[in-house]
């Protein structure tokens, strides 16, 4: 699904019955009932996304489009891999001293890094990439835990084995090695 | 020592300014219209911590502000204005506004409100179903990009509104023949339409514990904007039932909103529906019309207890009310 499916006849959301409504993707009508899980790579609709649109109008339609797509992600029962937040759909939008800011809720080591100076763990749900040290794993599963957010991208400082995070973000890489697969299995294995 | 944040103009921001003024309460201004001299660091580890400088000059250490009131405008549009022709301007502009979003997110001082619990009303739908699960009727809604699922809509409910989805202001509109012919442009964006609930409206400000109620009787569909349609708008005080009250407080407390501006409307039939509730109400529109002192109440919820304490004792000295309401009727 790309923001061009919303400028196709078919959507069909009403709030109080998110499963008798149809999304379109790829072009086709689809009933939401038969959606089982969603993975989320869009943070918002862009003015480019719309180029169909008057000019003067495309802020307002990329806006509208978004907000749209935020309530209706969040309607869905399935898993959504991230689940929106109203200012970027594919989770928190946090900076990296929001980040800081909930590591040091979760009690985990954290502190100010140059990016130069970072590791970037991937973590999908349960399993952890890009790691060099169990350690490092550990400490982007439990931020992400905390956080209830399965798609994390964290940014750790220090040595390997004694990390601290430095950051987050939800951009996620799914052409790493093994994420997508990794998501696919998430997506699969839920209940 | 209390922070404000936005344009000294500003209605709601002045208004509050005044009062902590009146309560002998110290405030800080953080001056708008100096973005482009101003600049904010902030930390998050070990603990929340910044500071506020202007023109290089260190002005405020942010780990001494107990109290936030935060209503940022557009930055870049008061730049054009400030800073005509700096090309660094915007950039700095922007980083001053995203440490201060996050220190407002982060700090331990009470911040009316917190940013990103006032995205909830970027998204209307996605704000509307969390009322619901709260307790509040909503109206039924579709949003269709598809010409027949809004004809089935519309044999369902009758008459029908239509309104944006996102927080871009729209004026709220009745759906009438006259829009069949652009029907078709329905199918360029997700378009929201509702059903169109009859009765009168009411605002309601929750400030923590606080509820102002106002009754709006106009014959237009958005009031905000009766006089475009040849309308007028009568606003006066109202006490809610207590259990809409309650209701309202619970949301706003369930949103992360210590202030919130709550629209309900109740039908001649004495139902409640909840259309959205507004984070950042420009609540003195309404108190100029009702003389309800929602102002002194938000300056009051800035100071915390011990401001209260000794500005009711001022007032009882000077024998005055807080004027508009009998407060006791107020609290519940």
């Amino acid at each position: 699904m790309t923001p061009g499916d919303l400028q196709r006849p078919g959507w069909r959301h009403e709030p109080a019955r998110p499963l008798a409504g149809t999304a379109v993707a790829g072009g086709q009508p689809l009933a939401v009932a038969s959606i089982t899980g969603v993975c989320s790579l869009l943070s918002c609709v862009l003015d480019t996304d719309v180029p169909s649109i008057r000019p003067e109008d495309r802020t307002y339609v990329a806006a509208e489009m978004t907000a749209f797509l935020c309530a209706w992600l969040s309607s869905l029962p399935c898993p959504v891999l991230n689940r929106p937040s109203p200012s970027c759909l594919c989770g928190p939008p946090w900076g990296p001293e929001r980040w800081l800011h909930a590591a040091v809720q979760a009690a985990l080591p954290a502190r100010a890094a140059p990016r130069r100076e970072t590791t970037a763990v991937t973590v999908v749900g349960h399993r952890a990439f890009g790691a060099a040290a169990a350690a490092q794993c550990e400490l982007a599963l439990r931020l992400a835990e905390f956080s209830g957010v399965p798609l994390l991208r964290v940014l750790l400082a220090g040595p390997a084995s004694a990390p601290v995070v430095a950051g987050a973000d939800v951009w996620v890489d799914v052409q790493g090695d093994g994420v997508a697969d990794a998501i696919s299995d998430l997506l699969l294995e839920a209940p | 020592m209390i922070l404000l944040w936005g344009l000294p103009a500003d209605g709601p921001l002045a208004a509050v300014a005044k009062r902590l003024r009146q309560l002998g309460v110290p405030a800080f201004l953080l001056d708008q219209r100096l973005i482009a001299r101003t600049a904010v660091s902030v930390t998050a580890a070990p603990s929340p911590s910044g500071v506020i400088s202007i023109d290089g000059v260190d002005v405020l250490a942010l780990e001494d502000v107990t109290a936030a009131y935060i209503r940022p405008h557009d930055s870049r549009r008061i730049i054009e204005r400030t800073a005509p022709g700096d090309p660094h301007a915007a950039a700095r502009a922007a980083q001053a506004d995203m440490a201060m979003l996050t220190w407002a997110d982060i700090s331990p001082a009470l911040v009316l409100n917190r940013p990103e619990a006032m995205t909830s009303n970027d998204s209307k739908p996605y704000q509307a179903a969390f009322i619901a699960r709260h307790g509040l009727r909503v109206p039924d809604t579709l949003i269709t990009t598809d010409v027949g699922a809004l004809r089935e809509f519309r044999d369902r409910h009758g008459e029908l509104i239509y309104k944006s989805v996102s927080s871009t202001r729209s004026i709220v509109a009745r759906l009438g023949d006259e829009h069949s012919g652009r029907l078709d442009s329905l199918r360029w964006c997700p378009t929201q339409f509702q059903q169109h609930v009859a009765g009168t409206d009411f605002r309601v400000h929750v400030v923590a514990d606080d509820i102002f109620a106002t009754e709006i009787s106009s014959e237009a569909d958005d009031y905000r904007y009766a006089s475009r349609t040849g309308h007028g708008a009568d606003l006066r005080p109202a006490l809610l039932p207590v259990e809409v009250a309650d209701r309202c407080r619970r949301l706003a407390l369930a949103l992360g909103l210590p202030l919130a501006g709550i629209d309900l409307r109740r039908t001649p039939e004495g139902e409640w529906y909840c259309f959205e509730v507004n984070p950042s109400p420009g609540f003195t529109y309404y108190q100029q019309h009702t003389g309800m002192p929602i102002d002194l109440a938000v300056a009051r919820h800035l100071a915390g207890d011990a401001a209260r304490a000794r500005s009711r004792l001022r007032l009882v000295a000077a024998g005055g009310g807080v004027g508009g309401l009998d407060r006791r009727q107020q609290r519940r």
